[in-house]
């Protein structure tokens, strides 16, 4: 509104002339102004002789024809603040009642003020005042004489009715009955002059629509004058429904006669939609605009919404302005000239200087009218408008995708009028969103905005990640542009002028998430090559790490280095890791020292080196390129973990010179081989590689985090070996080692995490006659782990949290993956659920949580132990294979901290009844004793035997070769003589009874304790807090309360949006959405009157609480059900 | 089949698009407008909102046309297991969009009873591309 003039857009008001008397001009005016209702507008003419300048001439009626224009440019103006309606003259008494100089004096401008008003119309009232401020206030004087009055109404040509007095005693009582007779004088003109309008055109033939809408305007600015609102409104819909017919008329089509039926439209417009607001009568109201938008609506088809058709139409306009400005031939007007408005709305006209005559004014023609227009569009900011125009429409959508949709239009615009910094955030919110939600067409449109934002800004990081992200949109974009894309990205992260660093989370929302995928592992420690520990050379070897990479990216990336961070308890350890061939023969004969690190295609992994690895190794002496499509794998060996434990912090593709790095975060990543990233749609890709290894190579991978346990102790030969059907992680076999029947003997043997146990022994016997025989048997038990954990984390009960970005924490490169997000200072409910993977029973004795290891001070504290959902009270639970075990604790924070250690989970466990297995038995599915008679050691003497400690070293050379032979069962037993000298040197055995059979085999299960790491938990400062509270119970049919508060603790001002999603069983009255803006540390409370028709325990409506800002969202209720009683309608029937 | 905008998507679980075609395009040869599918994909996205306001006031799975854009309108439809058909085009006649739908659910529900389809996943099936298609040119002819 603030582009229409001020006549437009008030109320009009009356407008007087007083004349004579001017002492009196201030007050009167100030009365009439300020105190008087409606208020009345006044111009003073001292001289009441000199009224004809105020009253002019009337004009001479309009001749029949086509007018000039349809309404005058200044018709308003001029009766509002030039034309009076009423003429009031002020004679002093003493003139009415004195000499007859004086007398004469009166009558003569009492005629010339009647002169000057015929013309118009406009209505005469004489106020004759009388007395002085000195006579004070209540002084009144007597009546004035009648006849001079009656001489004065004949001589003015009025009734008696508008005579009246003002003495100066009355005071504001005087002035009022003289305001209310001079408002009666205006609305008995303004009626005169209107229906003298109409009168007048009534008798016109056939007049032009133009004539009619003006007069019908005429008629309703009049009826405004006099407050009589609802004719205003007849008449201004009957003006504008004549001009109307003046835009369809023919001879409309011209581009003038167009602009000039808009402009007037335009102002009619705005008068009906002003008193139809005003009177609150909103349907007619918007029916005035849809018919106002039909009329405009000149060649090319309206949009249906009014703020779509405004963005087309401002996006348009910016085009059309481009164009103009970049257009080589523009048109150009007369020199000298200048372009103005016209006497009539929506007109322009042509101003020349002209010779002695003056300047000269002309119409314009429509070549003029066109190189007016294109100059007048050049001069547009068209970029700033649109981006106001799209901000309009981006406020009035009440769709978040929607508004997502305006934020997309806004911020091209932006990048447009030259402001990528502005244009910036708004695409990377908005690509959050269509990336968290799949739309990949959208996303590569405003990715490709983003990009060209970023390289406005000249930022190389974003640039990249930017053309990354595009380069794998496959069916998006031909493969030519996302070569050209991949190619630039390439370019960036092997120049070494800036320093490119991406940190690839586990997040499926990540931006580069799409171009790389990983998997990780370590390798078993039993199926490990050999040459993994020649590498390491003297000493124990650490278990290899093995990692798999796939690049989607459509062009070779130049790798010079895989590094591998590791952490132990020792601290944190950094190994460069070799790209290897992973062919079983590559593996059996390692490549010779000279051979440089070759590339492997899982496809090819069987076959021999093509003459593209062979290059690859070439290159290989300055790295090796990744390509797209294809798996490498790398392996890296870890150092030997002091305490048995080890994991992977990250894993660092150093690029190009070494400047640049793609890195992702291993170390709060859930063990698991599960994939980061995701590889290309076709099924042999996606296959897992680190599975493929295991199954082509033998090689057998554990998942991300590994226990390097020592090997099976050593024991003395014996013939024959049993031990359980399998084992579990964690605690000690029993292995009973047995010579015929006649001496049995048992040792504990610590098992690996998983895998195979192998468990091997030799017997040496020399007979009566010398001969020397060697017995060797074997037996492999299988390990398997007891349970798998869990662990999940929730806010506290019935308060859901919007947590921001931790902005003041500096990022650390520690443990960049942050795995959970807690609110700070309120108490946390940690779950821990174990899920039983051994084949028998488990007994699950205690669950505690225990601070980690080697940290002093933990900024998470364990306040509560709630104890466990299947043992209830905490008492032993046996559960079986795929049951469930959950302990529950309360934690909290008191500060807000990033991948903050919570310690471990230490599980106490036993079996409840061993299993048995003999190595002996036909049943079982592996025999291992073996008996190997030696020719050689036949030869040999008694004083030959080797002694234990050589023995026992003999043993742990043969033990690799032994696990992978097939063994027969055992013919020979040995004298007693030789297992007792050997036996009794080695302190790990047991004497067991020779007399009970299987005897010792079935030792009371030994508690367990094992402790499992939980993953890092990061606290944050919630935004955002939501409370929701309800009934504990309802009846159906009952109406309740479901109060949700949302607390905004952040400095800024928050949109939230409260959405309802499923209600099944309750019925709620309400918006499905709200849109509340929460001020700065302020909170409000959204109230939701839910009434449930079913009965039992119902979950509680979906409740879904969105911050556009944050791109984050909470489902307030999700999990949450209520009990609903059943309505006791039955009962009181029965009654 | 001669119209200049048929987009057919279907939104699978958290709105993730699980097939796309534009219907418009003659052929893989056809010269796709770029700016056109962009805009037709903004239009579809913004068109959830609009569904998901007027699913839950009725109880037909046809929830005719639920947004307009300009000349271009989207029509929904609503399967049992919550996924949902959309359908960009510029003034299809509603019965002939139902009859589309109809036939296209009947073809996605032995999509969908495929052992090996996943909901999360893309729809990449060249039988079902064409089998939409040619439904497609039956109604819209």
């Amino acid at each position: 509104m603030d582009a229409y003039p001020a006549e437009i857009v008030t109320p009009p008001l009356a407008l007087m002339a007083l004349l004579g008397c001017p002492e009196l001009h201030a007050q009167m005016h100030e009365y009439l102004r300020s105190h008087h209702k409606p208020p009345i507008n006044s111009v003073g003419v001292a001289n009441p002789l000199d009224v004809g300048r105020v009253f002019g001439e009337r004009k001479s009626p309009l001749a029949a024809g086509q007018p000039a224009g349809i309404l005058k440019a200044d018709w308003f103006a001029k009766h509002r603040q030039r034309r009076p309606a009423v003429a009031v003259l002020l004679i002093p008494r003493a003139e009415v009642e004195g000499a007859p100089d004086a007398w004469q004096r009166v009558s003569a401008q009492v005629g010339a003020v009647r002169g000057a008003t015929r013309a118009q119309g406009a209505r005469l009232v004489l106020v004759i005042t009388s007395g002085s401020s000195a006579a004070g206030a209540g002084h009144v004087e007597g009546p004035v004489q009648e006849e001079r009055v009656s001489t004065l109404c004949r001589q003015g040509g009025i009734e008696r009715r508008w005579v009246a007095t003002l003495a100066a005693g009355e005071g504001e009582a005087g002035l009022r009955r003289v305001a209310r007779l001079l408002h009666e004088a205006a609305g008995q003109f303004y009626l005169d002059d209107s229906r003298r309008r109409l009168t007048l055109h009534n008798e016109r033939r056939n007049p032009p629509a133009d004539l009619n809408a003006r007069v019908a305007f005429k008629a309703a600015a009049l009826s405004e004058f006099r407050g009589d609102w609802s004719t205003a409104v007849r008449s201004y819909e009957a003006a504008y429904r004549e001009i109307a017919k003046a835009a369809h008329a023919p001879g409309s089509a011209g581009l003038q006669r167009f602009f000039e039926i808009a402009a007037v439209a335009e102002l009619m417009h705005l008068k009906v939609i002003m008193l139809l607001l005003h009177q609150q009568n909103t349907a007619r109201a918007l029916a005035q605009f849809k018919d106002h938008l039909k009329l405009l609506k000149k060649k090319e088809a309206q949009p249906s919404f009014f703020q779509n058709g405004a963005v087309q139409a401002a996006i348009k306009r910016r085009k059309l302005g481009e164009t103009l400005r970049n257009s080589p031939s523009k048109a150009s007007l007369p020199p000298g000239g200048s372009v103005g408005p016209g006497a009539f709305v929506g007109q322009l006209v042509m101003t020349q200087p002209g010779g002695a005559g003056g300047p000269s004014v002309r119409k314009l023609s429509d070549a003029e009218f066109l190189a007016h227009l294109e100059a007048k569009e050049c001069s547009t900011d068209h970029g700033a408008l649109a981006v106001q125009c799209l901000q309009r429409a981006e406020e009035f959508a009440e769709a978040a995708r929607e508004q997502c949709h305006y934020s997309a239009l806004v911020a091209t615009e932006h990048r447009l009028a030259g402001n990528p910094a502005i244009a910036k955030p708004l695409l990377e919110s908005i690509a959050g969103v269509y990336r968290r939600e799949g739309w990949r067409v959208p996303l590569s449109g405003v990715l490709q905005e983003l990009r060209l934002c970023s390289k406005a800004l000249d930022l190389t990081q974003d640039v990249v990640a930017a053309a990354l992200e595009l380069c794998v949109l496959q069916d998006r974009l031909d493969i030519g542009l996302r070569s050209a894309l991949a190619a630039e990205a390439a370019l960036f992260l092997a120049g070494a002028q800036q320093s490119l660093a991406f940190t690839i989370d586990d997040s499926d929302a990540h931006p580069l998430h799409g171009c790389f995928a990983l998997t990780w592992g370590f390798e078993d420690a039993e199926s490990s090559p050999a040459e993994s520990s020649e590498q390491q050379g003297t000493g124990e070897p650490g278990p290899r790490f093995v990692t798999a990479l796939w690049s989607n990216v459509p062009c070779s990336l130049h790798v010079t280095s895989v590094q591998v961070a590791f952490i132990t308890s020792r601290g944190t350890h950094t190994a460069t890791a070799s790209v290897k061939p992973l062919d079983r023969g590559a593996l059996q004969k390692p490549p010779p020292p000279s051979a440089e690190p070759q590339l492997d295609a899982w496809g090819q992994a069987t076959e021999e080196p093509s003459d593209e690895a062979a290059t690859a190794v070439t290159e290989a002496s300055s790295g090796f390129l990744l390509e797209p499509g294809r798996w490498v794998v790398a392996f890296a060996q870890a150092p030997n973990p002091p305490n048995g434990k080890i994991g992977v912090q990250a894993v660092t593709l150093r690029l190009g010179q070494g400047s640049s790095s793609i890195s992702w975060p291993l170390a709060t990543a859930k063990p698991d081989t599960a994939m980061i990233g995701a590889v290309a749609d076709n099924m042999e890709a996606v296959l897992a590689p680190l599975a493929r290894l295991a199954a082509t190579q033998g090689i057998k991978v554990e998942a991300g985090a590994a226990s390097l346990e020592l090997p099976p102790s050593q024991s003395p030969p014996q013939l024959r070996v049993e031990a359980l059907g399998y084992a579990i992680a964690g605690e000690k076999v029993a292995k009973q080692l047995s010579a015929g029947g006649a001496k049995r003997m048992r040792a504990w043997v610590d098992v690996p995490v998983k895998g195979q146990l192998h468990i091997s022994a030799c017997l040496t016997s020399t007979s009566d006659e010398g001969e020397t025989l060697t017995a060797e048997a074997s037996l492999e038990v299988t390990v398997e782990r007891p349970f798998q954990v869990a662990t999940h984390t929730s806010g506290p009960a019935r308060t859901s949290t919007l947590l921001l970005p931790i902005s003041a924490l500096p990022e650390t490169t520690d443990a960049p993956l942050l795995a959970d997000r807690l609110p700070v200072g309120q108490a946390c409910l940690l779950s821990v659920d174990l899920t039983i993977t051994a084949p028998a029973p488990v007994v699950i004795m205690s669950v505690a949580l225990e601070p980690p290891v080697g940290v002093e001070s933990s900024a998470v504290q364990v306040l509560q132990s709630l104890g466990t959902v299947s043992g209830g009270t905490g008492a032993p639970v046996t559960l079986s294979k795929g049951e469930a075990h959950t302990a529950r604790f309360v934690i909290r924070a008191d500060s807000a901290c990033t991948a903050a250690l919570v310690g471990e989970v230490a599980v106490t466990w036993k079996r409840p009844k061993p299993a048995r297995r003999r190595a002996s038995s036909s049943m079982l599915p592996k025999r291992s004793s073996r008996l190997i008679s030696s020719p050689r050691a036949s030869l040999m003497s008694p004083n030959a035997l080797p002694s234990v400690p050589q023995l026992t070293q003999q043993l742990s050379q043969q033990q690799p070769q032994l696990s992978h032979r097939r063994s027969s069962s055992l013919t020979h037993t040995p004298t007693a003589a030789a297992m007792t000298h050997q036996m009794a040197v080695n302190q790990l055995l047991e004497d067991l009874p020779e007399d009970i059979p299987g005897a010792g085999m079935h030792p009371p299960p030994q508690p367990v304790t094992t402790k499992v790491p939980l993953p890092r938990i990061t606290f944050a400062e919630p935004g955002i807090v939501a409370t929701s509270s309800w009934p504990a119970s309802v009846r159906t049919g009952e109406a309740f309360t479901l109060d949700i508060g949302i607390a905004n603790r952040t400095q800024g001002l928050q949109r939230v949006q409260v959405a309802v999603g499923d209600t099944s069983g309750f019925v709620f009255a309400g918006d499905r959405r709200r849109m509340l803006a929460l001020q700065p540390q302020s909170s409000t409370h959204c109230n939701l009157q839910v009434v449930a028709h079913a009965s039992g325990p119902l979950p509680l409506p979906q409740l879904r609480l969105t911050a556009p800002a944050h791109d984050s969202f909470l489902d307030i209720l999700a999990g949450h059900t209520m009990v609903v009683l059943p309505s006791p309608i039955s009962h009181v029937a029965a009654a | 089949m001669t119209s200049s905008a048929l987009t057919f998507v279907v939104v699978g679980h958290d709105d993730h698009p699980i097939y796309e075609i534009d219907l418009a395009a003659r052929g893989d040869s056809a010269v796709r407008d770029d700016r056109a599918q962009y805009l037709h994909q903004f239009v579809l996205h913004a068109a959830l909102d609009a569904v998901e306001e007027q699913q839950w006031r009725s109880t037909s799975m046809h929830l005719s046309v639920v947004d307009r854009f300009n000349k271009l309108q989207v029509s929904a439809f609503i399967t049992a297991a919550g996924l949902k058909l959309l359908l960009l085009h510029d003034g299809k006649s509603d019965d002939s969009v139902r009859q589309f739908f109809r036939d296209v659910y009947e073809i996605f529900l032995r999509v969908m009873l495929n052992p090996f389809f996943n909901p999360t996943l893309h729809v990449t099936s060249p039988q079902f591309d064409l089998k939409v298609r040619t439904i497609a040119r039956s109604h819209f002819r």
